[in-house]
């Protein structure tokens, strides 16, 4: 008699969403199983590997983050296609230059930045605030307007102004980051929060990631909880890809600030953890270890 | 089910500013209110009452029982305040707590057999808060083993299950629930005592009410004797005499595992098929949980 293996059947599935438009487009989540469970069906899309571009000239970088950069550090749109041309899915731009305790850039020119961007990168856009929860609002709501209809994915949304960055980002046709600090009860709250008006296929999770070393089993343990909510439970608050924006996390850490190897291992072993806890996107700073990801995504190694 | 009312707490800043204060009409009115609202006991808890825990107690109790004759569960991690309280209960009181820990075995439970009280014997041991069901049983049958050596029978003994917080541990709240349900059949003869409010700590305040009589409907199907609650929550009370019995079917029918299709159903008892999903641990708590 043949053997058959036992295979566990689930109710729920990852929304799919889409990033970007026409040929730039890109498909996220859409999966019915658990990360890299390809045995138990369909994944739809497989994860994907972003590159951070940085719109303060790298300030504060680890020296061998910034190496494969150094020349276009300053032109973040070159920068972006560096990115592209090295491996990546797409592009994660942060926009540290709005930081009113930093360079403060104002929102026009953030939106102006964004704009370039999007005409003239390959790719779809994914754009992180500088974490002020107040100037994010101006800061996000100027790219949105600026950017109608191209659809970037835009956050982060927070407890604190949710409601004016939900705002901005229905209004003109993007996807939101729902962001909430490791905590899988603050996540489906946000969650529920924002799908009062939003689809579900215009919102990604970021439950934040930590380093290796920095709490970086409490990130683990939140994305794959999340996974298995609303995969094996079908919670519907829960069926949102996830993205793991980790790069900035590992290459601040004193041991990837002491030791460029380091960086690099801590790096990859942190965006392999992720990738196993169930992250859709993965948000790195180095060109090689983005190519190391999309070999284990694609099962070569 | 007993209620015994919960609102004199020193946590409460009106609480512990008339007691510094040794002012005693706030408490008196919180005792009144609450007797009235249909406390068949009330809890006086003091917390650990380091200063003054002897005077403090004393004329806590004298205060109390000036205005009411409801019998009283004292409340304090300290045992010269417990002595000092129980001395002057004129009904039989009820000592709260003891655990399995060495220092409450050892200077708490000898006051339950000196004064005569019934006795409340929480799970937790010097090693904590047992995390299972199994642990539970493990440390309580080994507590209440040593209380009856004192001389202290298993009818005086009300055993507290610990509530968790349902936004901190999610699961901890059914393994409280079954660890009740099983209780009697363990220790025949004791009786069942449970910090409700605790199940909705950390909760936003509007919402908490829900939380803690939806447990208190579910706690109360499997057995559970008596409960420290907030007395004045009118539904709570209503459920308590039999009221809201749609809800406390539909309640009974989500422990069950029957789908509830809650969105046919009226606001309130929608609400209630919410809540008890979220405490079966059927869907994942969120401060939002009524919303979803």
């Amino acid at each position: 008699m043949e053997y058959k293996a036992p295979l566990e059947k689930y109710t729920g599935r990852i929304r799919e969403i889409t990033l970007g438009r026409g040929e730039k487009s890109l498909k996220i989540g859409g999966s019915s199983i658990l990360p890299l469970h390809h045995f138990e069906g369909n994944a739809a899309n497989r994860p994907v590997v972003a590159l951070e571009v940085d719109d303060n000239g790298a300030a504060g970088w680890a020296g061998s983050a910034v190496e494969p950069f150094k020349d276009v550090v300053n032109d973040p749109v070159k920068w972006g296609a560096r990115c592209l041309k090295l491996g990546a899915d797409l592009v994660c731009l942060h926009l540290e230059g709005t930081d009113p305790n930093g360079a403060n850039n104002t929102p026009a020119e953030a939106a102006a930045l964004v704009k370039r961007m999007t005409q003239e990168l390959d790719s779809p856009l994914i754009v992180y605030g500088c974490g002020d929860d107040k100037k994010d609002v101006e800061v996000l709501t100027a790219i949105a307007e600026a950017c109608q209809n191209s659809n970037l994915l835009l956050g982060p949304a927070v407890k604190e102004n949710y409601e004016a960055v939900l705002k901005a980002v229905a209004d003109n046709g993007h996807c939101i980051i729902a962001q909430t600090p490791i905590d899988i009860n603050l996540e489906k709250e946000l969650s529920v929060k924002l799908l009062k008006q939003l689809p579900p296929e215009r919102i990604v999770i970021d439950p934040l990631s930590s380093a290796l070393g920095y709490g970086m089993e409490y990130s683990f343990t939140i994305m794959e909880r999340t996974r298995q909510v609303g995969v094996v439970y079908g919670d519907a608050a829960m069926q949102m890809p996830v993205i793991a924006d980790l790069g900035r996390e590992c290459w601040k850490t004193n041991q990837a600030r002491s030791d460029g190897e380091q960086g690099m291992l801590w790096e990859s072993i942190t965006a392999l953890s992720l990738l196993l806890a169930g992250a859709d996107i993965l948000v790195l700073r180095h060109p090689d270890n983005c190519r190391l990801l999309k070999e284990a995504i694609e099962g070569k190694i | 089910m007993i209620l015994i009312g919960e609102n004199i707490h020193i946590i409460s800043k009106a609480v512990n500013e008339a007691v510094r204060d040794r002012d005693g009409a706030p408490i008196q009115a919180l005792a009144k209110a609450q007797a009235r609202a249909g406390a068949d006991y009330l809890d006086l808890n003091l917390g650990p009452a380091r200063k003054e825990p002897e005077e403090v107690a004393s004329w806590l109790v004298d205060t109390v029982q000036a205005v009411t004759d409801l019998p009283i569960s004292l409340d304090t991690m300290n045992p010269l305040a417990m002595e000092a309280g129980l001395k002057l209960c004129r009904k039989r009181a009820l000592l709260n707590s003891a655990s399995g820990k060495a220092e409450s075995k050892e200077k708490m439970m000898p006051l339950a057999v000196k004064y005569s009280t019934q006795v409340v014997i929480s799970v937790i041991t010097d090693q904590g808060c047992p995390p299972d069901v199994d642990s539970r049983v493990e440390s309580i049958m080994e507590t209440v083993a040593y209380a009856n050596s004192l001389g202290i029978d298993n009818e005086d003994i009300w055993v507290d299950p610990i509530i968790l917080p349902v936004s901190a541990d999610q699961k901890q709240v059914r393994e409280a629930l079954e660890f009740v349900r099983i209780l009697t059949d363990l220790l025949p003869g004791v009786k069942s005592v449970v910090g409700l409010s605790n199940v909705s700590n950390g909760t936003p305040a509007p919402l908490r009410g829900i939380l803690n009589r939806t447990y208190m409907v579910m706690l109360e199907r499997n057995g559970l004797y008596s409960a420290i609650a907030d007395v004045l929550d009118q539904e709570l009370i209503d459920i308590n005499r039999g009221g809201l019995n749609d809800a406390k079917v539909l309640i009974h029918r989500v422990m069950d595992g029957e789908t509830v299709d809650a969105d046919t159903l009226p606001e309130k008892e929608k609400n209630y098929v919410k809540t008890a999903r979220v405490l079966m641990g059927d869907a994942l708590y969120s401060h939002a949980w009524l919303e979803s």
